[in-house]
């Protein structure tokens, strides 16, 4: 497994898409703290550096769909350049190779999270005025990578289930989109309407949307410090990442390599 | 009988009601160059794709350098080298690169051996160009680097002269030779270039319609096809016996259909004619025959398809 993920990291490293991706993310992080930087001339300590750190808890949900970009990147297009079959031929087991696919995309997207957050850090340290709550607003970034770290493991191993199952990455992707991103609103949908008809299926219906991976981060900001958030987050995220690749290698263990 | 390198064992795969190869028995013993001949469909690369993990056999065993079961098959393999249809790379890569990473991949030891597999197969010029910029041929070559890079054991090659300049065939052939000679390399070969295949085999398989019709010997089939008077006779028999009478020979075979062929006599015809006349039996047609293996794959399978 070691040499694969060696191989994995090079191959990966060598790949454009991976520096543009990362390029194109730090540059619109450098241009939002610039737009901050320049609203404090105007309005002086309108956006502090505490207050930037702060600002990630609002996006938190944008880790569902960077582990899109960092499942595409490690897949690297196998079925267009029908490249799986360089693997399989000589006797590199299957389940190796998922896992060792999955492996390598969580291994890019911790290495470009902390990279990226690294840099928006540093920009917001170096051009935002500081107010003495830097470190709380640390604190509080830590604990909602806590809680948002498994949760964006399950989505990892979700869109490695599409990328391994469906032919074409865009398909892949958008099917990974809809199940993270519209199962809960249909679902939500779904318990409303049958509320008054069929009060207990409404409930069960919102007790599975309790188990969607987007559920943990809803409405995170007031449930900072809330342990039970934590706990929640990792049963839910493990749950997905368990059961997705479990699913995947049992139709990748099946599937045709051409 | 030497060491079996690859036996299958009643090897199947069926795609619903299609079967795209049935029952097919296969045995490889070391140092052999076995070309496997058929027509498009015939099953061909079914039979490599089962034998490189490609595709799950629906029925059948393998047996890999003596290992049958799952783990022993998948630790076999990396004894293998192989190249089914079309060489597939990562195109942003450059030959090099690609090399490198499947050597990282395999745990092959040696960084050294990516660039002595480039000079093996005459892409040493262009290693540092990117796999999208690659023509077929030389595609085909950096297929054959993949393959060679592991110092395989067994070659598994699925149509590999496919895009190969008349220079690039004559220096695979070269090739698949020397590694057959030098290091006893066991070599399965589909082709449908079957003059081609003539050059290297020691060994055949000849596939229809997914079935294994036969496997015959080099040496054997260049016997049977060596060149005859193929006679057309109204009494097989009596011509025979005539034959034997007349012309003291023994060389000959009777086919079906009151047909014989006589392996001497080829530049006399007309002794034979005339000993056949006398011993009255009747010449309905006479034809000087020296089949090849295109011949003898077209005779086998019934009729004049397009191998």
């Amino acid at each position: 497994m070691l040499d694969y993920l060696r191989a994995e990291c090079y191959k990966l490293l060598r790949r454009p898409y991976l520096w543009i991706a990362l390029l194109v993310v730090g540059g619109l992080e450098l241009v939002l703290v610039l737009l901050w930087a320049w609203i404090n001339c105007e309005l002086p300590n309108n956006m502090t550096a505490s207050a930037g750190f702060t600002m990630v808890l609002y996006l938190l949900s944008l880790g569902y769909y960077a582990t899109a970009i960092t499942s595409d990147i490690v897949f690297s297009d196998q079925y267009k350049y029908n490249t799986l079959k360089n693997e399989v031929a000589y006797g590199i087991p299957r389940v190796r190779i998922y896992l060792g696919k999955l492996f390598a995309s969580c291994l890019l997207s911790v290495g470009a999270c902390v990279l990226l957050l690294g840099w928006y850090a540093l920009l917001c340290a170096l051009m935002l005025p500081g107010d003495g709550g830097a470190l709380e607003a640390l604190k509080m970034l830590g604990f909602a990578l806590l809680c948002a770290f498994p949760v964006w493991l399950g989505s990892q191993a979700l869109y490695l289930l599409c990328f391994f199952s469906i032919r074409g990455n865009t398909a892949a992707t958008i099917l990974g989109i809809c199940i993270i991103a519209l199962l809960g609103q249909v679902l939500t949908f779904l318990s409303l309407l049958l509320s008054m008809p069929a009060p207990a299926l409404a409930d069960c219906l919102l007790a599975v949307h309790r188990l969607l991976l987007t559920s943990p981060l809803e409405n995170f900001t007031s449930a900072i410090w809330d342990w039970s958030r934590v706990s929640w987050a990792w049963l839910v995220g493990a749950g997905w990442c368990v059961g997705t690749t479990a699913l995947g290698l049992w139709r990748f263990s099946r599937k045709e390599i051409s | 009988m030497s060491e079996p390198i690859l036996v299958t064992r009643g090897l199947t795969k069926k795609y619903g009601a299609y079967a795209a190869a049935e029952d097919v028995e296969l045995r490889l013993e070391k140092g052999q160059i076995y070309g496997l001949v058929g027509r498009n469909g015939a099953g061909k690369t079914t039979i490599i794709r089962m034998l490189t993990a490609q595709t799950v056999p629906t029925s059948g065993e393998i047996e890999l350098f003596g290992e049958t079961t799952e783990k022993g098959l998948s630790a076999a393999r990396a004894r293998l080298g192989a190249m089914v249809e079309i060489p597939s790379f990562y195109p942003y890569l450059t030959a090099a690169e690609n090399l490198e990473y499947y050597r990282r991949q395999r745990g092959i030891p040696g960084r050294d051996c990516v660039s002595q597999v480039l000079e093996q197969v005459g892409l040493q010029g262009a290693g540092k160009k990117k796999f999208k910029q690659f023509s077929l041929g030389m595609k085909q070559r950096l297929g054959l680097a993949l393959a060679l890079m592991n110092h395989p054991d067994l070659l598994l090659l699925d149509e590999p002269i496919n895009g190969l300049d008349p220079e690039g065939i004559v220096e695979f052939r070269n090739l698949l030779l020397e590694l057959n000679r030098q290091r006893e390399t066991t070599i399965l070969i589909s082709s449908h270039i079957l003059s081609e295949l003539a050059n290297v085999a020691t060994h055949y398989g000849f596939l229809d319609q997914g079935h294994m019709l036969e496997q015959i010997s080099a040496q054997k089939l260049r016997e049977k096809c060596r060149a005859c008077l193929q006679l057309t006779v109204d009494d097989a028999a009596r011509a025979a016996l005539a034959l034997e009478q007349r012309l003291n020979t023994r060389e000959y075979e009777v086919l079906p259909g009151n047909v014989l062929r006589l392996y001497e006599f080829q530049d006399r015809p007309q002794i034979v004619t005339a000993a056949l006349m006398e011993a009255g039996v009747a010449l309905i047609g006479a034809e000087s025959k020296n089949a090849d293996l295109e011949d003898y794959f077209l005779g086998l399978i019934g009729g004049v398809r397009h191998a």
